[in-house]
This record gives C-alpha cells, structure tokens and sequence, in this order.
C-alpha cells in the first residue's frame, strides 16, 4: 500500500523538477538553437522545430565583426578588474573586519557607492576620463567595474573574515609570524571559499557589463562582448541570427567558468549572513 | 596591548585599507560629488562647454513638482519592487525547501538554474522581446498551434478581469500598474533573479546545524510547523540580505526595460526616467537632481533594511 | 619561489593594466591621411562604405575607419561623446534632428570654411542648387545630408487596386482589411505605422497627418499652434485609426512594421519609410514582390488637389570640433555628398535625393524614384530648434495618448500646449 503511494509522490517529484527546470533553461536552450538557424527561419510564424543547421551565424560574427578581438577585450577587462578588486578587497576586508576601522558609518558609505544610480553619474565619469586622456581605453572600464564591485567584495570579504577566529591570529603572532605572513598563509587559506566566490561574480558583472562600456568604450579597438551584441539592433532591423549566436559566444566562458567553481558558489553565497 | 603594538596596528590598519579607500573615493565619490554639484545649475549640450549657470535648487523643484512622470515613475518603482520581488523570495523559498534532498541530478538542477544569471541582461531581453511578440513570438506560435488564443504580452491594455470590475475597476487597473506590459517587465525580472534567491536559500540552508532539524523530527512537527517555527526564523538574515541586494539592483535596472519598451511611460521605473531625462532629452542638471533624490532614496530604504533587520543584520554588513 | 612567482604576475599584470589597455596614440600631423568617423549599423552606413570603397581607390593611402555602432543608445552616445569634447572621431553620423542642438553646443563645425573655399572646392562641380535640403544654423550650413528619409505608403497589389489618396481612404483600407473586424481577411492587419513611443518616429509621422491637415506645432513666428482644429482632426484621426492597429502598437519601432510586411500581416503601411522598399528588396521574404508604393495620402482640398505633407529627415555627415584631421574629412565627405559620391552610394542602397539623379532616366528605372522625386520636392522638416529632443518627448506622450487611451483628445492637446510653452520659457 505504502510502495505505490511512494513512487507516485517520487514520480510527481521528478515531473515538477523537470517543469522548473525547463522553465528555466528552456530560453536559454532556444537560443542556444536560434543560433543556428538561419535568418528567415527564426522571425516566422512557425516554429521550425527541425530545420538544417548552418554555421552562418557564428561566421558571420567571428569574420566580418571582430569577436575574437571583442572577445580578448571583455576578457582583459574582466581579468584586471577581478584582480584588483581582490587584492583591494582583501586587504581593506581585513582591516575592517580586524580593527574595525570606520565602523559603520565607513560601511554605509561602501554601501552607497554600490548604489549609485548609473545614469546619473554616467556623464561624470566620461568627462573625467576624458580630462585624464583615458576616454576609450580599457583602462577607464577597468576603474569603472573596480568601482562598482569593490564595495561587494570588500562587505562579503569582511564577514568572511569575521568568522575566522582571532585565536589562531593570535596564536600564529605569538610565534612571531609577520603580518604579511599571516595574512598570506592564515587568513587567505581560510577564506578562499568567500574569495573565490566574490571573484566570480565580479568577473560574472564585469563581463557582462553593458552601459557603461557602450558609453566609455564605443570605438571597435576597445569594444567588448556585450556591446557587440548589441550592435546587431541596427538601425532598421535586428538581426536576430547573430544576436543569438553573440548570445551564446557571451554565454559560453562564463558557463564553463561557472561550472567549475559551481559548489563555492552555492556555498559561499551567505556564508557571512548566517551565523 | 602595549603601545606599539597598538601604534603600529593602527599604522597598518590604515595602510591595508588605503588601496580600498583610495580606489573607492577615486572612483565613486568624486563621480557622485559631481553629480551633487552639477544638479545645482541648469545644464544641457548647448550650455555644457559655456559658463554653467546657477539655478540653486530650481532643479529639485522641477523635478519634484513640474514633473509629473516624476511621481508616476516612482508609484512604478515601488509596484515593481513588490511585484517582482516577492515572488522572487517566495519562489526561490520555496524551492530551495523543496529541493533541500538527494534526488538524481541534483547537480545538473543546479547548473542549470544558474543561467538565467549567467546570461547578459541585455540578450535576456532581447530572448523574452523574441518570446513575447504578438505576431511572430515563441509563446503565441505555441498558442496559436495548440487552438488557443494569442495573447497581448507587450500591450499596455489592462488585464480584462481587472477593467471589467464594475465601477473601480479601470482605475484599479492604472493605479496599480495591472497591465500586460508592466507584468511582462515583472516577469522577466522575476525569471533571472528567482534562480539567484533559491540559490542562496539553498546556501543558507545547507549552512543550518542538523540537529534542531532532528530534534523536531523527533518531536512529531509537520514539515510545514518546521518550516514556520524553525527554518524560516533561523533563516531570517539570509531572507533580508536578499530583499535588500534585490531592490538596490532592481533600482538600477535599466537595458533589459530599454530594449522591449524603450521608455514608453507603463514601464518607466525610476531609472529609465533618468536616463531619459539625461540622455534623451539631455537635460544633465535636472537628471543630476534627480540622481541625487534616488540616491537619498536608496539611502532611505538602506537604513530602513538595517533597522528592521535588527542586530541579526549587523554582523552581516 | 611560487610565491615570488605569483606576485610579479600580479605586478605584470597591474602594470600592464596602467599602461596598456589600448590606449590612444596622438594623432599624426602629418603623414598619411587617417579619417575615423562614428557611425550606426545600417543599409546607409554600407553605402557610406561602399562609397569609401571608390574614395580609397581614387587616393591611395588614405585610411578611412569605421567605428560602427549598434541602434540602441547610438544617439545617447554620440551626444555624449561630441559634448564630453572626444576627439577619437572626425566625422560623426548623426540624425538631423539632433544636429541643430549641437551645432548650438559648439561641438561640430560648419562646413562653410572648406565648402565655400576654393582650395578645397570646387562648388561649380559640386552644384549646391542640387541640394534640395541643407541644415542651416545661425546661417552656416552644418550639414548635407547624405541620406534622406521621408514617407509613402506601401499596399498590398494583390489586395488593394488603388493607392488611397486620403486619409479616409487609407481608413476604409484598414477596415476592409483588419481580420478582428473583418474575419474574411486574407491578412491579420489593414494598416501599419510605427508608434514607438521613446522611439524617433512616431511624433515624425504625426506631423505628416498634422501638417496636410493645416495644423502644426510651432509656427514660424514660435508660437505653439498644436491646440487647434486642425490639432484635433489629427488626434482624432489617430484614434480612429487605433481601433485597426495591432494593440501593441506602442512597441512598434521600423523593424516591426518592417518585419509585418516581411510576413505579408499587412494590406497597408501608411505612412512608412521609403528605405523600406530598397531593403525589402534585398531579403528573401515571400511578398516581397506584391507591395506598391505611391505617395502618402492626404487631405482633398476645395479644388479637387490633394494636400500631401510628407515629414523628412535624414543622416548627415557632422564635423567633430576636436577633430584633429578636418581637411582630410572634408575630402572625404565632399566626395560621398557629391553627385558622384550620390550615385555610388544611391547603387548600394542609399536613399538618394539630388534632384539631378532622381530625374535622370538612365538611373532611376524603378517606380520608386518618381515617386520620391516628388515626394523630397513637397518634403518638410520638423522645426528644427535646440531644445529638439525635449519637444520630442512631449509630442511622444501625446501621440500615445492619441493611441493607447480615452482621455479625450482635447485634453491631450491641451497638456501638450502646456508643456510645449513651458518648455519654451525656458528656452527664450
């Protein structure tokens, strides 16, 4: 009597799993199809379920648009940016977390310049670069991304480190460690976790970055991959081919770097905020 | 402590967070003090490279009474925020309980759930603009396909069984936003970031100690007395740093409404306004102004998030 | 020693970072010619190409570089850069809508000082009387437009044998061919236009109507006329003609229109752009042989003519005022606006309007050149004031209005005028 009652509960448990999943992935999933189909297949009014696959798309933006270019810009940018919020994020974490420097008042005021809103301060940023001779270069998109991620990793890094306890600090200063020591093989070791985590998903909002690069980065040396994509919405028309192939080029380094960092992901997502 | 380890430690104290605090001020709060200062001259294209001249507060004044899209833009970003944030938070809840087991390909389920945040806002618009046209979308392909009826998703008609209400109802439908195209902005927000709550649910989850869980288990507690009584209260930081990361970011949202609606007035959240005002009307002073209300806006709920969520938030802040 | 390793990789890197990244190199004085110019992803951008194509042929050396742009943010981008004072850009494409507001900025140069100079041109062969439309702005001319763009109207041959004249003909069109109010049908919709609001066209098309019916926005002397009989008849119009548009009809930018009639959803699109005849020709869609195009319709008048206002606008070639290489520019774009430059780009799919062309036989052997000779030659163009873009807006909600609600038109024209006199106090 038990046995029956159980598969079915088991059986509606996949079909519903099945159901989130798909409505999910499903549109991800279709343009990852669109992409291989030929123009006048995708805007129709028939679904072109089976259809002859071309390449057309993913040819036509690799050759006669630069995305193998456009492809090393987001990647350097998002590289860089990464980089130096880490480094940054690490050392002011530490401090904020070990001495309390600034106390909250510093903290909100971290906060509030994650919240800015970007249109507004949009045009400051471009006049600035431009009076510093940095107006489409990559370097004024690196300081851009750098501003927008770093008060995240600095607030994730932070309650990261306040879970380490001061004991072991403690312990390791008593035998005469140097603080470069203990910050390099005590406190990094044990965050990684919260490093890694923030790191991927600056790289995650760096790339995938849109307004700002259009503005401060629009001729085609210093493009990057979303701005690319966008210049598919010509304009008359969207091309919806290449739109969806760039969608899956966009896609593609981030899946595969997701992949494989995914369980610190998930795991380091709260780990400060629950005690 | 001693006194040089004490001077010493505020010597590197210092010298760890400067990096931090440099890069921060450089690049945040003289973009924002520019904002405050040029929000108190009228400026344009024409007036830019010419002497700026000074209106004081007249910009402030503009904006919060000669502008009625002001007012309305922010009715909307208040109803966006419940609309779309609530089902966030309960969905992703939801499942993050529902999942909370071993079952086969858990760890694809996963992944795959991942995408919707991985994938560039601006293409995921694009994708839901593709789905949701009238004539040649996905869904209404679909529709048409099965005998049922195409479906209006972009219009900015109110929803029937709404203006069919005797009396209120057209009003009802336009006070609250209850439109296909207003949802349809909804939607789209809830389907890339529902995925980002469960996951983090799901952290916090895993992060619980076991054996309140076992000892309610023995106990005789439904799981739904669990969930109410102990899961949902040991998870209560967890549920406001994402209510809170999720209004900071849908005040930000901006490409992924630009691309379906341009800035047609149903789905003007606070910062399309603002960005029509600076870019395409290119009025730089006023937008300042209003960049500098949002931004006290923002500071407003910040606070509020903080005093409501109680010293469980401190800790995590 | 990994360690070691690992933080000169990090200082490479941070160093590279400050250092590198793609940074500009000043601009040679001398040397070979290098032009950038700043332009949109579009069929007119391609001609443009095309014509630098022959250019580069004719001059050797000389480096012509196009920094294109997607549609969404391109107009944002160029005003920014133009006014944030870059000067990565020589010439700069831009609408001629905007182009009076930044010619007021100072941030674009005439092009009278190598136009009307004999080193530099010579004005015999380029024939300015050719030119039907010029962007004039404190009596300099800051731009010759390179494409023009005006309205026709498109039906379906197969369906409607006459083009309509008026604009109730164009209504009783819609009627016949709207499948909700006519199941028997053989097409989803009766008529067609774009109604973006945010976008640049819907106010464009509004004045097409508005004009033909004696109405306008602001006269010449400025005082604001939209509230007015004829004001009404047009907002009355638009909403007649709601009840046939699709209901989304707000989200409709070109592309949609364009795309209903790749898909034959249409009997009619009125008023719509003439690029849409050109680029329907290059795409494999099944209808595309069964439109016809004529002249937008208009309104009869007491002695049996029609009253056609078609709107234009256009693309132009502007002058960055920072720009380092203006001479060599100038060469370039003298070429591309002359006849020369005219009929290469007219043969890649531009919309050629130098009367001298349109009328040559040899050149223009479809339908549609006629039709647009006459068209550009009763063509008008908004009031073209600085504060364009602001006006824009107003006029945008009130079409939507016309459109998407049941506010009484008379109301929508009257907040219209009051924001319009408000904007223009600010602007004395």
């Amino acid at each position: 009597m038990k046995a029956p009652y159980r598969i079915m509960k088991s059986a509606l448990f996949y079909v519903f799993v099945f159901g989130v999943v798909l409505f999910w992935a499903f549109p991800i999933f279709w343009i990852l199809i669109s992409s291989f189909k030929p123009d006048n297949l995708i805007v129709s009014q028939d679904l072109h379920l089976i259809f002859g696959p071309t390449l057309a798309n993913y040819r036509k933006i690799f050759t006669s648009h630069n995305f193998f270019h456009f492809l090393y810009n987001s990647a350097y940018v998002a590289v860089v940016t990464t980089l130096i919020v880490f480094l940054a994020g690490f050392t002011g974490a530490y401090s904020l977390s070990r001495f309390r420097t600034g106390g909250f008042l510093l903290v909100f005021l971290i906060m509030l310049t994650r919240v800015a809103p970007p249109a507004a301060i949009l045009m400051p940023y471009f006049l600035i670069f431009r009076h510093l001779k940095l107006n489409n270069t990559l370097t004024a998109l690196v300081i851009v991304n750098v501003a927008q991620n770093l008060s995240f990793m600095l607030l994730m890094l932070k309650s990261f480190i306040d879970e380490i306890p001061y004991s072991i600090e403690e312990a390791a200063r008593i035998e005469g460690a140097s603080w470069y020591q203990i910050l390099s093989l005590l406190i990094f070791p044990l965050a990684r976790s919260g490093i890694l985590t923030t790191s991927i998903f600056t790289f995650i909002f760096t790339w995938n970055e849109y307004l700002f690069a259009m503005v401060l980065c629009s001729s085609n040396r210093v493009k990057t991959l979303p701005v690319a994509a966008g210049d598919f919405i010509t304009a008359y028309a969207i091309e919806w081919g290449p739109v969806f192939s760039s969608g899956v080029v966009i896609l593609l380094p981030i899946m595969l770097l997701a992949f494989f960092v995914q369980k610190y992901i998930v795991k380091g997502l709260t780990f400060g905020a629950v005690k | 402590m001693n006194r040089s380890i004490a001077t010493s430690n505020r010597i590197l104290r210092l010298a760890l967070l400067s990096p931090a605090a440099l890069v921060l001020t450089l690049t945040t709060l003289v973009p924002i003090l520019y904002m405050v200062v040029s929000s108190l001259y009228r400026l344009d294209p024409v007036l830019f490279n010419r002497a700026w001249p000074f209106v004081g507060l007249g910009n402030y004044v503009d904006v919060l009474t000669k502008d009625p899209m002001f007012w309305s833009s922010m009715q909307k970003t208040v109803l966006f925020l419940l609309y779309t944030i609530t089902p966030q938070i309960a969905v992703g809840m939801f499942l993050a309980v529902l999942l909370f087991r071993e079952f086969k390909g858990k760890a694809l389920v996963q992944t795959l759930m991942l995408f919707p945040i991985l994938t560039t806002p601006v293409v995921i618009s694009m994708i839901w603009k593709y789905f949701f046209d009238f004539d040649t979308g996905f869904l209404n392909v679909l529709l048409i396909k099965l005998g049922l009826p195409p479906q209006t998703w972009l219009s900015t008609k109110g929803f029937s069984f709404i203006t069919g209400i005797p009396g209120i109802g057209p009003w009802l439908a336009s006070t609250f936003s209850l439109n296909w195209a207003f949802a349809s902005i909804v939607f789209v927000n809830f389907w890339q970031w529902a995925p980002f709550c469960f996951l983090v649910f799901y952290a916090g989850l895993t992060a619980l100690p076991l054996e309140v869980f076992d000892a309610c288990r023995v106990d005789g507690a439904t799981r739904w007395q669990t969930f109410r009584f102990v899961t949902l209260p040991l998870l209560r930081p967890v549920v406001w740093i994402v209510v809170f990361l999720r209004i900071i970011d849908c005040l930000k949202v901006y490409a992924q409404i630009w691309v379906i609606f341009g800035n047609a007035e149903p789905t003007r959240i606070i910062n399309v306004h603002l960005y029509t005002i600076g870019f395409t009307m290119s009025d730089y002073g006023r937008a300042s102004a209003l960049g500098v209300i949002t931004l006290l806006f923002i500071a407003l709920i910040l606070v509020g998030n903080y005093l409501l969520g109680g010293k469980s938030h401190e800790s995590s802040v | 020693m990994k360690k070691l390793i690992l933080m000169l990789m990090v200082v490479a890197i941070l160093t590279s970072a400050f250092a590198g990244g793609g940074k500009e190199t000043p601009a040679k004085p001398a040397g070979p010619k290098k032009i950038t110019i700043l332009c949109v992803t579009s069929p007119e951008t391609n001609a443009l190409k095309a014509a630098a194509e022959e250019f580069k042929k004719k001059n050797p050396g000389f480096e012509i570089t196009f920094s294109e742009q997607g549609r969404m943010g391109y107009f944002t981008n160029v005003t920014t850069q133009l006014v944030g004072g870059t000067d990565a850009f020589d010439l700069v494409q831009d609408n001629t809508t905007y182009i009076t507001e930044l010619a007021a900025a100072g941030v674009i140069d005439p092009y009278d000082t190598y136009l009307f100079d004999k080193k530099y041109t010579n004005l015999a062969e380029y024939d300015l009387d050719d030119i039907p439309v010029k962007l004039v702005y404190n009596g300099k001319i800051y731009c010759i437009p390179t494409d023009l763009s005006s309205q026709i109207t498109y039906v379906r041959k197969d369906l409607i044998s006459k083009i309509p004249e008026t604009w109730d003909e164009l209504l009783e069109n819609a009627k016949k061919f709207d499948q909700a109010t006519n199941p028997s049908s053989p097409v989803k919709y009766g008529i067609m236009l774009t109604a973006l609001t945010g976008g640049p066209e819907a106010p464009k098309i509004f004045y097409t109507v508005l004009w033909s019916m004696g109405g306008n926005v602001i006269d010449e002397k400025g005082n604001v006329v939209i509230n007015s009989p004829a004001g009404k008849k047009a907002g009355e119009f638009y909403r007649a003609l709601a009840k046939y548009l699709p209901k989304d009809v707000t989200t409709y930018d070109y592309t949609k229109v364009f795309d209903s009639l790749k898909a034959g959803l249409t009997a009619q699109a009125a008023p719509f752009w003439n690029a849409a005849w050109n680029n329907l020709k290059l795409t494999d869609s099944a209808f595309k042989d069964k439109y016809a195009i004529g002249l937008i319709p208009g309104v009869r008048q007491p002695d049996g003519s029609i009253l056609r206002t078609p709107q234009t606008h256009g693309w132009g070639l502007i002058i960055n005022t920072n720009s380092k290489n203006k001479e060599a520019a100038w060469e370039f774009l003298k070429f591309a606006t002359s006849k020369e430059g005219f009929r290469i780009r007219g043969k890649a799919g531009s919309s050629v309007y130098r009367p001298s062309i349109l009328n040559d036989k040899s050149y223009a052997t479809d339908e549609y050149f006629p039709i647009m000779a006459q068209t550009y030659k009763i063509a008008r163009m908004e009031p073209l004031v600085t504060y364009y873009s602001k006006l824009h807006e107003i006029l945008n909600v009130m079409v939507a209005g016309f459109l998407t609600t049941n506010t009484p038109v008379e109301e929508i024209l009257a907040k219209a005028e009051k924001d319009i006199l408000e904007l223009k106090k600010q602007y004395k």
